[in-house]
Formats: structure tokens, sequence, C-alpha cells
């Protein structure tokens, strides 16, 4: 295959400069990780300790197969939200290895206002969930939570996407035969009792965890009956008596080997077959990746420089390179698998359009997953492009990526504005994941071009009434805080906060996190191959 | 001489002997038992003869089978080694009988001295110092303590047939005596299925120094020097050294006289082992006459330059010594140690397994000889020796020094072994001394631990190799990657992406 | 990372950093930080500076743990927290009293008041449904009653025996 040949030159000043803020931007970004992971309260950590149970650090490390990657989801859900110490929205999902096998892990953080349930966590199990069921990934739950955050009840249980979507989803989990696995080390209070219930196995700390519909305050307040949550729901209780729970565990670590040994036992899935070759690495560093993107966010840059540092060899069949080529559309390997590449190198005309629509056609039909490369300002827009149907023509893109079948996956390298982030595969197309760079910024539009937008929206409504235009001054204050607003809820943290997405990677990282992820994505069949039309050529 | 031999043994030793049969253009066979298919003699010998089954009366003791094997091979002699058939009389006039020639001494020489109360009475007569004891076995327990009250106590009980301990034991009074008599006679009724026992003068921590014998049919007796063999456990010898840092000029020229005079008196021919006791007073005792090959042959080949086993085939050929007393030299200091699939801390209980990991020690002056590799299964049937660790150096302080870096060196995984018991003993005060004698273990190692202060290292390898390797229980994982290639999930190792 | 090795009787506990590009990385035991850097030099050989100081380790995997070969010491090393815990941990103390299963006939009592019993010790043998049945202690201590006699009809919940618990940590092996 071609060898993309670089043409960045890591000596100069511009590689320099952009090298080092991303350097920063990277640096900031595992602060805040350490952060999320590390920023627990003295007296929760005193209350853990005496309780005799480990940390979700401590669950994690033993539960998970020693020397294998983890895959963390979501790690900033909720940053900044509520009083900035909800970190990860109160939990710590991802995807890692059990026995040999990739499992999704969520625990509840018991150090972190007890475990219990903000509304972001409710989205970000929903989303945990979503990502099990797409890719048939067995759920191992360490469960440990005091129940939902009764002040802010009413923003977490009543929607289809609130509480009581996540025992929907395991049911539903259920029936698609994905294993569901349990550690009962706290409290499963009310709802939260549902999820052992609804696992397949369950696995109960005696003294520390308990499960009951209706913990001993409720029971005090509502019968007068006095009674310990050891009493009312603990292992012996359930394990002996009721039967909701299936294995009896002396402590944390006696509950995570059990867990393991259950992992052992469970059948064997195979894997949905692509093409794949012997994995290689890249020609080029992936680090030199922070010297490539420029500093701003509308300074524009080759992609191809990106797919050089990503695919194995640096090698990439370009389809179509001389058409439509504000659309960079090929075919690489990635630690392995073959993927077919879409990156931006310019907003999206009609022929760009069109040349993406016959590829995704060609990958969806071949069963070749797509890697969806952000870095986007929208479609062209102005009266001639409108009158060659570039509406149409957009339609047809967004029309393929919605409708294809292969596991997708989005990576947003710099700019997702508009209708581009449709086309490119944003949230709503359901990537199979979908991560951003710490450089990221996403919206509608740019802060610019909002802010001038709403200004000469403005300007024409007092046309209209007679009145001048907005003096220069009053333009000046209303546009920055345009700017602002925009800057701050469309950079990459505002989005992960919000579960826009997965994470915020290291660009250098990138590769890693694709080939792990198109591995879990395998887990799913391929199932749409054979279905539908054949490949329009466009 | 001969174009074909048969060793009749296993392990190392049957290595051994091949290999300088193979230098002297002597075609080999091997023999073995079911237990033994892959064992590393029959993969060195030119031709391999299985006998069956793999308890010894059906393989390495069977003689009718052994006997076979040589006639169907054309082999003109048998080497026996040591062990097994190497002392058994029977076997040795067995196969002169059948016209082949055995290459040890002769059958009635081997019967004599395989007596221990007849040896003694042989040794009696040609001035040979024997310990004070009995001259015949003796059941009556009345006649017993006579013999013991005119020795004095302590006395030791032993066995007129066998050795190796079995059969033996310490009295160190009147009261204890009738006890031990019954033990000793029933174990050595056992062992070697005859109980008869005798008394002799127990000496309290003497050494045991042995010399090498070379006779050959025309009268010739040469002495090939001492070797010291007093580190011993459960009386089974695990160090030996030679010169013996006990022996003074003068004292080393009445033993080897003394030697030579035993071994002349017998009638001796090939290469035999005159053992002597001797105590802290400088009185040297015949002990026995070993008829065979001893296991610490190494040693003396390398400060003589010798090659023992080539003397045995030369000597059983008919051939003359090539060589006189005079022109016999020796240089430089030697040490062996044994490596048992033993564990010492249990007592050296054997360790039978799978050889994980097996590689000598290489460098100046280190010898390994031994029958195994990584790989090979260590059969329970059989003595759990897996081999022989020699070296050479200018003196006994270097030797000593060699001897800790080859023990080091040479790594051995899979099966309990002494290793780091024998770089305990070599490092300690008295053995570097050369203040050792046969109790030298039960007074300084009784107690022995290995010492675990190093042990974090262990842990680091573990971790390290954790680290930097795959994993062996993912890597058999069907499930993660495809059937062509590794998933990135098990070639990425610990890495905490997002994270 | 944490490890948790068992070398002989002893548990090592070693908390493990990332290992960096250039193979290194930090090792923190008994309150020491080390840096490590590991060379595979064959699958079997292993050179390790720890600090300046330089080792040559050879490594053998066997079923539940490795051996490991150093200047003259083999050490067998295991990873303590995937070495099975005993069996029936737990579910050993779980019942708590001596009632029959089920609806039952005393067959035969077989201690007194003021009799010492040990965890398990047998105490009562009922009949149900054809099949025979020894309830034992669930505990050691003391028996305080016996509420029962031979044929006499007992059910679940009415307790049979009463045992007076011996002092913690005596009833455990």
């Amino acid at each position: 295959m071609e060898v993309i040949e670089s043409r960045i030159d890591t000596g100069s000043d511009e590689y320099k400069a952009n090298f080092a803020a991303m350097e920063q931007m990277v640096a900031d970004l595992k602060a805040e990780l350490k952060k999320a992971r590390e920023d627990r309260s003295e007296k929760a950590r005193k209350r853990n300790a005496e309780l005799g149970k480990l940390t979700v650090q401590e669950r994690l490390d033993k539960l998970l197969d020693r020397n294998t990657p983890w895959l963390e989801i979501a790690p900033l859900a909720a940053k900044g939200m509520y009083d900035g110490k909800v970190h990860g929205a109160g939990t710590r999902a991802g995807i890692g290895i059990v026995q040999g096998r990739e499992v999704f892990v969520h625990a509840n953080d018991p150090m972190i206002k007890g475990g219990t349930v903000y509304p972001m966590g409710v989205k970000k199990t929903l989303r945990c969930q979503t990502i099990c069921m797409e890719n048939n990934l067995p759920m191992i739950m360490l469960v440990d939570s005091g129940g939902a955050y009764l002040p802010l009840q009413s923003e977490i249980f009543p929607d289809v996407d609130d509480g009581g979507r996540i025992f929907y989803n395991q049911a539903i989990i259920s029936k698609m035969n994905i294993p569901q696995l349990t550690a009962v080390m706290g409290l499963c209070t009310a709802g939260g009792a549902y999820i052992p219930a609804m696992s397949d196995h369950v696995v109960h700390v005696t003294g520390t965890g308990a499960i009951f519909l209706g913990g001993p305050p409720l029971v005090r307040a509502a019968t007068g009956e006095e009674v310990t949550a050891e009493d009312l729901g603990g292992a012996r209780v359930h394990c002996q008596e009721s039967g909701v729970s299936d294995y009896f565990a002396e402590d944390d670590e006696h509950a995570i080997q059990i867990i393991r040994d259950v992992m052992s036992l469970l059948p064997r899935q195979e894997k949905a077959t692509i093409p794949t070759r012997a994995p290689s690495e890249p020609l080029y560093d992936p680090q030199e990746i922070w010297g490539i993107v420029p500093r701003s966010i509308s300074t524009p840059y080759d992609v191809r420089e990106v797919i050089a540092r990503i695919a194995d060899g640096s090698e990439f069949l370009e389809f179509k390179a001389m058409y439509g080529p504000t659309l960079v559309c090929g075919w690489a390997y990635i630690h392995g698998y073959q993927v077919g590449i879409l990156g931006n190198n310019g907003v999206l005309f009609s022929d760009s359009s069109l040349k993406a629509t016959q590829f995704i056609s060609l990958c969806d039909r071949q069963g070749i997953p797509l890697l969806f490369l952000q870095n986007i300002n929208g479609y062209i827009i102005g009266r001639e492009y409108e009158r060659r149907g570039i509406t149409k023509d957009g339609h047809k893109m967004v029309h393929a990526v919605s409708t294809a079948t292969v596991p997708k996956f989005t990576v947003i390298i710099g700019a997702s504005f508009g209708a581009g982030n449709y086309g490119m595969c944003g949230r709503g197309y359901s990537p199979r994941f979908l991560w951003m760079w710490p450089n990221a910024q996403i919206g509608v539009m740019g802060g610019e071009q909002a802010a001038s937008v709403l200004i000469s929206v403005k300007n024409d409504q007092l046309a209209r009434e007679g009145q001048p235009p907005l003096p220069a001054e009053l333009v000046a204050g209303i546009r920055q805080p345009i700017i602002d607003s925009a800057l701050k809820e469309g950079n990459a943290y505002y989005s992960t906060a919000n579960l826009w997405d997965d994470g915020i990677v290291d660009p250098a990282r990138t590769r890693d996190v694709l080939g792990l992820a198109i591995s879990v994505s395998l887990g799913a069949p391929l199932a749409g191959r054979n279905q539908g039309h054949g490949t329009f050529r466009m | 001489m001969f174009s074909k031999i048969l060793v009749a043994n296993r392990g190392e030793i049957a290595v051994r002997v091949m290999r300088t049969a193979r230098e002297m253009g002597i075609a080999t066979v091997a023999v073995y038992s079911e237990a033994d298919r892959e064992a590393l003699h029959v993969l060195t010998a030119d031709e391999a003869v299985l006998l069956g089954e793999s308890d010894p009366a059906s393989s390495y003791l069977n003689i009718d089978k052994i006997v076979q094997a040589a006639k169907d091979t054309g082999a003109q002699a048998i080497h026996p080694g040591y062990g097994f058939l190497a002392e058994n009389p029977v076997f040795a006039k067995r196969i002169t009988e059948e016209g082949l020639v055995f290459i040890g001494p002769p059958a009635d020489v081997m019967a004599n001295l395989g007596d221990k109360t007849t040896a003694r009475t042989i040794m009696a007569r040609s001035d040979v110092p024997i310990i004070p004891g009995m001259t015949a076995s003796e059941a009556d327990p009345d006649r017993l303590a006579v013999a013991a009250g005119t020795l004095g106590y302590p006395v030791l009980v032993k066995a007129a047939a066998g050795g190796g301990g079995k059969g033996m034991r310490i009295v160190w009074s009147e009261d204890e005596l009738a006890d031990a008599i019954a033990m000793a006679a029933s174990e050595a009724l056992a062992a070697f299925g005859d109980g008869s026992i005798y008394l002799e003068k127990y000496l309290d921590r003497p050494r045991h120094v042995e010399f090498q014998i070379l006779a050959d049919r025309y009268g010739n007796v040469v002495h090939l020097f001492e070797r010291e063999c007093s580190v011993q456990r459960r009386h089974q010898k695990i160090i030996e050294e030679t010169p013996s840092p006990a022996l003074t000029v003068d004292l080393r020229q009445r033993m080897a006289a003394a030697a030579v005079a035993a071994a002349k008196a017998a009638g001796y021919v090939n290469a035999g082992t005159v053992e002597f006791l001797l105590d802290r007073t400088g009185a040297f005792y015949f002990l026995e006459v070993n008829t065979r090959l001893q296991v610490e042959h190494p040693i003396t080949e390398m400060t003589t330059g010798l090659d023992l086993v080539k003397h045995q085939i030369e000597i059983a050929a008919g051939e003359p010594l090539p060589f006189t007393q005079e022109q016999v030299f020796r240089r430089g200091h030697a040490i062996e140690c044994r490596i048992y699939a033993e564990d010492p801390e249990a007592n050296f209980m054997p360790s039978p397994g799978k050889i994980l990991l097996f590689r000598p020690a290489e460098g100046p002056g280190i010898r390994y000889d031994h029958g195994i590799y990584r790989g090979f299964d260590v059969p329970v049937n059989y003595d759990p020796i897996l081999g022989k660790l020699i070296v050479w150096a200018e003196d006994r302080t270097s030797a000593c020094a060699r001897m800790i870096r080859a023990l080091q060196e040479s790594v051995l995984l899979g099966v309990k072994t002494p290793v780091e018991f024998l770089l305990d003993i070599i490092s300690s005060e008295p053995f570097r001394a050369g203040d050792i004698h046969t109790r030298f273990i039960e007074e300084h190692f009784a107690q022995w631990k290995p010492d675990t202060s190093t042990d974090d290292v262990a842990a680091l390898g573990f971790v390290l190799n954790d680290l930097a390797g795959v994993r062996p229980a993912l890597a058999s994982q069907a499930d993660i990657g495809t059937a062509e290639q590794q998933s990135p999930w098990q070639r990425l190792g610990a890495l905490d992406l997002l994270g | 990372m944490n490890y948790r090795l068992k070398i002989g009787q002893d548990v090592v506990t070693l908390e493990v950093g990332r290992l960096d590009e250039t193979r290194s990385c930090q090792v923190t035991t008994g309150g020491e930080s080390r840096s490590v850097t590991v060379k595979a030099v064959s699958p079997d050989q292993m050179h390790l500076t720890v600090d300046r100081q330089c080792f040559n380790l050879f490594l053998s995997p066997a079923e539940d743990g490795t051996w490991v070969w150093f200047n003259g010491k083999a050490r067998f090393v295991q990873d303590a927290d995937s070495i099975p815990r005993r069996k029936g941990r737990g579910l050993d103390d779980a019942p708590g009293e001596v009632t029959p299963p089920t609806p039952a006939t005393v067959m035969r009592v077989l201690v007194e008041v003021g009799n010492e019993v040990t965890k398990g010790q047998a105490l009562v043998v009922v009949s149900a449904m054809k099949m025979e049945l020894t309830l034992s202690a669930p505990y050691s201590g003391t028996v305080a009653a016996v509420n029962t006699e031979v044929g006499a009809k007992v059910s679940p919940g009415e307790i049979l025996v009463e045992i007076d618990r011996a002092a913690e940590g005596t009833d455990d092996e």
C-alpha cells in the first residue's frame, strides 16, 4: 500500500510552538484526570477504610487482569457541575480485561457523596449500557451507592432517559444474552436494589453490602420498625433466605475473586471477522501530532499528517484523491484492523459529500469499520452552492452515515461545527465511540460566526423598524460575551462533562485507543452487510 | 581394545562413561527403562535398548536383560557405573561366564570386599589399621552386649552387607543397644535381604578420607591421592574435595601406602577406592573398599589430569598401567558438589519433577557432569542425583570462590535442589577453615533455612516479567482478537488510556 | 498497580508504576521507592537495573507461579491475589441455629446440658421423608439447653439445642 509522506518540518518554529501548546493541553488533561481520580475528602477515605472496604481504584486493580489496558469511559463526566466534586459523575467506568475477556466495568465510588446518583451519573450509566448493548460486552457492576441524590430527584427519576431506563436496559441486555455480574459492596437502595436483582450473577459482601427497597430510615419513617442495614438486606439475609444474592463473600477481595471465577466460566463469544493483517507501528511517531495541530482552531491542517501517525506503517490507500479534495477518504490498517477513514481538509462541498456517500456505502458493503476524523466548519453555503443542491448532497452523506451498519468511530480533532458534525458522524449518529482531542471545539457554529450572525440579525431587525444599526461600542459589548460563551460551551471539557463524548484523549494515544475500540466493536456481529442496495456511484 | 561397550547404568554417570568411550573410538550401548525413554544417557548413546518397566528389578537391576542386551548389540564389555549392579559379584561373574568383559574388579575380589567382615579380616592380615570391632557378624544380643562393653561406648551397629548408611545405628550407652540392634537388623534385612550385623568402635567426628587406586592385571597398583568426603548428610557425601586439608605430607604417605597395601592384599584389579576414617588425633582406620568408580571421581581427574574411565576400560581390556606411581602428579585443588533433586529444608526429601530451566555455569575450571536437560522429567523411581558440579583452581581458597560462582551461575529451575544450602556451607567459616568432619552438617547446619533477605529481587523479577511480557493466561484466550492475530488488548500491556 | 506476591511463607507487597518507553518503572516496596529498568536477554533471562545495581535473573513460569533464579537462589513466586481462597469461606458459619430444615422426628439426641461442643460436632439426628439428617453445632461452646427428646415431632424454627457461644476466636481453627 502507499505510504503517506509527511511534509511536516519538525524543526520549524511553528511545529515547536504547536508542540508546546499541545504538551500543555495534555498536561492539563492529565492533571484533571488525576484530580478526578484522587480528589476525595479525608473523611470519606477514613470512613471507607473503617468499613473495611477497598477503594474503587483498588477494586478495579484487583478485578482487572494485571498488565492489561484499561480504557476508561467518560472519566470527566459532570466536571464543573454540582459543587465540582462529583468527579466522573460519581462512578468509574470503562473497558478492561477480566480473565482474558473484554468486559465493561461500572463501579460506584462511595467516596464521592456516598456513591449517590446524580443526574449525570444516570446519563453515564445509560451510556455504559449502550456500549454493552452495541458491542455485546459483558457488564460487571460494583455497586456501592446510597441511591438517588434526593435534592435533584426530579432530574433523575421519571423521563425516558432517566433512572428507570437503567433497569429497563438491564432486562434488554439480559434478553440479548449479554452477561451481567454484580458485586454488592455497599448499599443498593430502592431502585438500586434492582441493579443486583436484574443481574445474572450477584455476589454479596457480608457486613457492608446491603440490598433493600427501603433503607432503615425509610422503614422507621413508614412503619416504626427499627432494623439495621445488615439485618434488613445483608448478605446472610439475601444469600440464605431471600435468594436475591447468589454468592456469599467475606469481603471486597473475596467478592472480586468470585466475580473473576464466574467470568472464567462464561461461554466464549465469537468475534465478528473483518479484514486484518499483522499490526505494525506507523512510520512517524504519533507524538508528532502534538506539533502538527495548529494552536488556532481556524488554522487549517492536512488530515493526512494525522492519518500518517495513526495508520499501521503510515500506509493509506486514498479513495478518489483528486475528487472532492476537502474530504480525504481511504483505507488503512490500525493495530492490524482494516478501517475506512474519512478526514476533513476543509468544508464539505457537493463533490466531497458525494464522495463520502459512496465511500461509506463501500465500507458498509465490505464490512469495514469507519473512522471519522472530524475537523469541520460545516457544509459550504452561498447562492451558488444552494442552487447546485448542497443540501441534497449533504442529505445523501447524512443518510449514508446514519444507515451504515459497520462499527463507526469518531474522533474530533479540531472543529466540529454545524451540520458538519452530523455528516461526520457526531454523537447523534451513534458511532460506537466518540472521543475529543483537548483542542477540539464543538457547537452549531464558531463563536465569531455566531456573534456576527446575531449582530446581523439584530441590525436587520433594527432596519425593519427604521432605526440605525448598532453603534460600534455596543457591537463590541454584544460580540465578546457570545464569543466567550461559545468558547466555554464549545470546548472539549464542557463536552465531556455533558457526556457528549466518551472522553478527551491525548492525540498521541489516539491510535491505541482506536485499536482497542475496534477490537471491542467486533464483539457484535456485522449484521447489515448483505442487506439493502449495492453501492451507487455518486 | 573393545569396539563397543554397554553401559549398564543411567543418568549422569552413564553419560560420563559414554563420553570417554566416544573419545576412545568405542561405540556405546545404553540400556533404559520405561521411565527413562527420554533420558539424556539414551540420547547420548550410539544404540539404546529398552530393558523393561521402570522399577529397578525389571530394568537396571535385571542381570538377564542386561546381558541379553549386550549380546544382541554385540557389545564386548559392560561398564556398570556406580550403584545398581556395580558392586554385585553375581553380575560380574555372569558377565565373565557369558564371555563378556566386566569393567571392574574380578567377581571374587568384589565378593570378598563386599562383605565387610571378610574385608576387615583381609585388611587386618596385611597390617592395614582397622577400626576396633567385631570380625564376624553376630545375632545374639547378649554376645553383642559383651562385645560392645569390650569396645567401649559409643559403638556403631552396622549391617554386614550394603552401605549408604542403611542399617547403621550409633549407640551411646548399653540401654540403647537392644533397640538399635533390632532396628538395624530389620533395616538391613529390608535393604539388602540380609539382616546380619556387627559392631565397631564409634569415632567421634572423624573425617572421611579415601584413596583412589588403579590396579592392572599384572600386579601394578598405584594410588591417585586422596579425596576428602567428610561433608555428608544422612551418611551421604554431598561435598568432596582434594587434597584433604587435614593431611600432612607424612600422613598422606602412610595412608597411601596402607591403601596400596589394602588393594594388593585383596588382589584388586581396576579402579577402586579405599576408604578410611581419620580421627582427630591423626589415627586412621580402614573403612571399606569401594569396588567401582566413585561418584566423586572427577575431582581426582581434575587434579591428576587422568581420565579414570579411560584407564578402567584399558585395564579391563588387559592393558598394563601406562605409568608408575612416580609418574602420577597432582596440581591445584578440586571440589565437587552433588546436585540432587531434593529439598534441603525438608530433611532432603527427594523432589522429582520437570526441569524447567537448566543452564550450567561456564568459564575457567568448571565441569558439570549431569544427566538432565530442560524439559526432562526427573523420574521418581531412582536415586535423585541430577549431576555434579566440579571446579578446579590453584588452591583451596580459589576453588571455594570458584565453586560459589559456579553454583550461582548454574541455573536449575523446576525441582528443589540443595544449591543454596551448598552455597551457605561453602561460604561458611568452618568450611573455609577446612574444619570439617562427618558430623559437620548436623553440627553447623541442622536448622538451616534459606536466607530471604534478597527475596525482593525475585519479587522484582516476577513483576517486571509480568509487565514486560505478554501474560500467558491472556495469550491463550481464544476470544480476544481474530484467529490470525493478537488484539491490541493483549499487546499493549498496562496502558491506562484516558486515565 | 499493586502486586501481592507470595515467596515461601512470606507475602511481599509492591506498588508498581507504568513501564515507560525506556522499559523503566518505579517500584515501591516497604516504603522504599526504586527505579527499575528491565532488559529481556532471552525468554528465560532478564537483566534488571535497580537504581544503579545490576542483576541477572532467570525465570521459568510454572502452573501456579514462576520460578526465579538469582545468584543460586531459586524462589517460587506466586501472585497472592490469584491463589484461590480456602473453599467454603463464609458459608461455614452461615447457619446460626440448631433447627431442622423440614418437619421431622427426633431419632437421637447426642448431647446433654453442660457438654462442651466444638463447631461441626453432631448434636441431634432427625428423620424426615425417610432420610436421616444430622444437625451439628454451628459454633463451639457449651450446651445451655436441650429442648427436645427422642420421638418428638419438630419443625423448622424450633431451636432443638441452645449453645452458649465460646469466646470469640476460639471456634475457628
